[in-house]
């Protein structure tokens, strides 16, 4: 017990953005302005159909506006513009459709390869496409309105703002010396904060080294895919590196779990040998990917509580087979990976991201403390912020206890007697919670 | 004979039959064309095809659940070059055998096996058990011995075993065909009870009026083929367009339209998503860029259309959710693209050089 802690139960106002998702909340009146859209639609009132939709799309960070999206009224047509990380979308509304686009790069400055690339991408999607334009490639998207409801528009535009975002971080990184436009509303990240990461992500790689030279010299390739996965997982979500960072994990990721003719041997290999380009890459490349932005959708979709339960029971028994087998080195990484593993794969609901990302928080203290966080666990003496950890547990759950009249808050449920127990007892308070609406 | 030379010497009998619930196939016997009863679904009409006999719908004029047959009338006046004998000669364990139909719609496949069963009961019907490779879209096709002659109609097979195929033997067709000729009469049913053929005019609510059960077939060929939701509406669309709906549909959720020198396919997926699309034709060779620049400048001035490519292929299409499709704006959509994929399809091979697809006609 660290009795400084006892009494802290400060919460911070910093932001950083962690993972893929959106970080920001939205608003209290998400459910109520989707409603009146659905009734302005019925009632043909389109315009203003289309600015409750968008007013639902806002999302807040600390009860302030992020302005994702916008609206301007005029006479007869409502302008918009949705931000979605690189992509800015930007289109009207009249009575009778609505058209967006998302401007990409020079028509001048596209090669041979992007406009086949944009080409093939066009077979892909399934409401927008791209053209080109005198001046610029776009990605566009047409839709009339005569039976429009919110949830009809709502995937074209998701589609739409998505892909203009993947596609540009995936020009910038496959097509060298192809300028991306359009990308003024992306911010810089502070340059402190990058050394802070810089730094995070060579210590990281350091460690996993160390830690992979002590395991068993034969027969540990299990072992090194929950290091070299958990690590990349890690980096992902703490550090949200951009363009070819993003790219290329991302890529690694999915090559590892579908290139099934390859040894795991081989696949931890090239793990490795990525994970060594990130230890080589100098801080000013480092640097040069990342950048600050809004978003508005989510890219994953809503994954059912059931599936998540599973994952984490079929983890947890894994961790029992270590155990049983005293390879005790790969516990702490594989209670870990749990978190990272769910919040990189799943579309999981806000109350389950909340509390696994304050599971990532007092598993990972030394990278949240040096970006100004309140320690929740001390690695030294091994003592955790009790009852910040409990109050900040029940204040996730609280709000949405109206909603799921069976959600029960489980703070003090939790075992703080070492880092190993408290995240078992984490994993299995998760898997009871109870999101049935009734 | 060898096989080769059988499927030459027989193929214009060969028949594909289509129904919205899948395909089959057929052979031409005199006047009419065999087939199974599972592959005309209870339907009254079908949409025939052969070598010689281009997709048209024609009547189904017997079916016969109890012996799986089904008589459709050919009343365009075909005369293949060489036709079709029923055999008359004992079967035999080991004989060679030639089967021929459209397995998976693989048009005009042929296998060869040996009987490895002459007589095989299945409940109280004799099957020839063969070891020819026969898969689903064979069912209705002609069973062939060395000589030609058809020996049995293939009929079913065992899921998931190897080389498992089951012919109706000769014998029970010419039965069912003395018995239906000498009626004089169309339209018969066969009561999978009382087995007596039964005229379809004369049933009421479906009822055998010689044994008094209910006649599934009889209900199914009242009931007919009725789309529903947005089937119905992308039928009515089409037929808005005078596109023959009954021969362009390939099953319940797809359809093909030819359009001058275009194809459009037309698919409705269980999402929700119906896709149309025109496989225009192969990327070119050469000047490959002016294709794509020209490509993504036309897609600027197109609405509902859009061009892209797939797996080297030029595609013109229009893709829709069903429950945002309209009357209205489906025509309009649709109609472009079956008049745009006409007019770009001779723009990209004539202009850009572009790859003219290759194409079975008679699929």
């Amino acid at each position: 017990m660290n009795w400084f802690n006892f009494f802290d139960n400060t919460t911070t106002t910093l932001h950083h953005p962690f993972g893929r998702g959106i970080n920001a909340k939205l608003s209290e009146d998400e459910e109520e302005l989707f409603d009146k859209s659905y009734e302005a639609f019925e009632n043909k009132d389109i315009l203003n159909a289309y600015e409750y939709f968008f007013k639902s799309l806002e999302n807040f960070t600390d009860e302030e506006s992020n302005e994702n999206t916008r609206t301007n009224l005029i006479e007869d047509k409502l302008e918009f513009e949705i931000f979605q990380g690189c992509a800015r979308i930007t289109g009207y509304v009249t009575q009778e459709h609505l058209y967006a686009e998302a401007i990409m790069t020079k028509s001048s400055s596209a090669n041979v390869s992007l406009k086949r690339h944009i080409l093939d991408r066009n077979y892909q999607f399934t409401y927008a496409y791209y053209f080109m334009d005198e001046e610029y490639i776009k990605l566009k998207l047409y839709h009339d309105n005569i039976t429009m409801n919110p949830q009809k528009i709502f995937f074209p535009l998701r589609e739409i703002a998505l892909n203009a975002d993947f596609d540009k971080e995936y020009i910038r990184n496959e097509f060298a010396g192809i300028h991306l436009e359009d990308i003024e509303h992306l911010e810089k990240v502070d340059e402190n904060e990058l050394q802070i990461k810089y730094e995070f992500m060579q210590e990281t790689i350091k460690e996993l080294d160390a830690k992979i030279d002590t395991l068993p010299s034969n027969d540990n390739a299990g072992m090194q895919a929950f290091f070299l996965l958990n690590t990349l997982y890690m980096l992902d979500y703490l550090l949200v590196a951009k363009y070819s960072i993003y790219q290329k994990s991302s890529k690694k990721i999915q090559d590892y779990f579908t290139e099934e003719n390859t040894t795991m041997e081989a696949r931890n290999n090239e793990l490795r040998i990525y994970i060594n380009e990130l230890k080589a890459m100098d801080f000013k490349e480092f640097s040069s990917n990342f950048y600050n932005a809004k978003y508005t959708f989510n890219p994953t979709d809503k994954t059912l509580k059931e599936d998540i339960d599973n994952f984490i029971s079929e983890s947890l028994l894994k961790i029992r087979w270590y155990k049983n087998n005293r390879y005790k080195q790969i516990i702490p990484i594989i209670y870990k990976y749990i978190s990272f593993y769910i919040l990189y794969n799943y579309g999981v609901n806000p109350v389950i991201k909340e509390l696994l990302h304050t599971l990532v928080e007092i598993q990972n203290p030394s990278f949240f403390t040096s970006l100004g966080y309140v320690e929740l666990y001390n690695e030294e003496d091994e003592s955790f912020s009790k009852k910040t950890i409990i109050t900040r547990v029940d204040k996730i759950i609280e709000p949405h206890q109206a909603q799921y009249k069976l959600l029960e808050t489980f703070g003090e449920e939790l075992n703080f007697s070492s880092l190993n127990e408290f995240s078992n007892s984490f994993y299995l308070q998760i898997q009871n919670l109870n999101f049935e609406e009734i | 004979m060898n096989t080769q030379h059988i499927l030459e010497t027989y193929i214009e009998n060969i028949i594909q039959i289509m129904t919205p619930y899948g395909t089959g196939s057929g052979f031409i016997l005199g006047n009419l064309i065999i087939t199974n009863s599972h592959v005309v679904g209870g339907l009254q009409e079908v949409v025939i095809s052969a070598k010689k006999i281009k997709r048209t719908i024609a009547p189904v004029i017997y079916d016969d659940p109890y012996f799986d047959l089904a008589f459709i009338e050919l009343e365009s006046l075909i005369h293949p070059k060489t036709i079709l004998q029923l055999s008359s000669n004992i079967v035999s364990d080991g004989d060679t055998t030639i089967a021929i139909g459209h397995p998976y719609g693989l048009n005009y496949t042929a296998t060869e096996g040996i009987v490895s069963r002459a007589s095989r009961l299945q409940d109280d019907l004799e099957y020839i058990q063969i070891d020819a490779a026969i898969n689903p879209g064979n069912s209705g096709g002609p069973l062939l011995n060395a000589k030609g002659e058809v020996i049995g109609v293939n009929t079913f097979i065992i899921q998931n075993a190897n080389n498992l195929g089951f012919a109706l033997p000769y014998f029970y067709v010419q039965e069912a065909l003395d018995e239906f000729l000498a009626l004089k009469k169309k339209n018969i049913i066969k009561c999978t009870s009382c087995k007596n053929l039964v005229e379809e005019e004369k049933i009421k609510n479906d009822y055998c009026y010689e044994c008094g059960v209910k006649i599934e077939t009889a209900r199914l060929r009242r009931k007919g083929y009725k789309p529903t939701g947005p089937t119905k509406l992308l039928e009515d669309i089409l037929s808005s367009l005078d596109v023959d709906v009954d021969l362009s549909r390939r099953s319940q959720s797809s359809w093909r339209i030819d359009h001058g020198s275009a194809r459009i396919d037309i698919n409705y997926y269980e999402n929700g998503i119906i896709i149309g699309d025109s496989k225009l034709c192969g990327i070119p060779s050469k000047n490959i860029e002016e294709v794509y620049d020209y490509l993504l400048k036309e897609n600027a001035k197109l609405s509902y259309l859009q061009f892209s490519i797939n797996e080297n292929s030029i595609y013109l299409s229009y893709l829709i959710v069903d429950s945002s499709l309209t009357l209205i704006e489906g025509k309009t959509a649709i109609n472009r693209l079956m008049e745009y994929s006409n007019k770009y399809d001779d723009i990209l091979i004539e202009k850009y050089y572009a790859i003219k697809q290759k194409r079975d006609e008679e699929d």
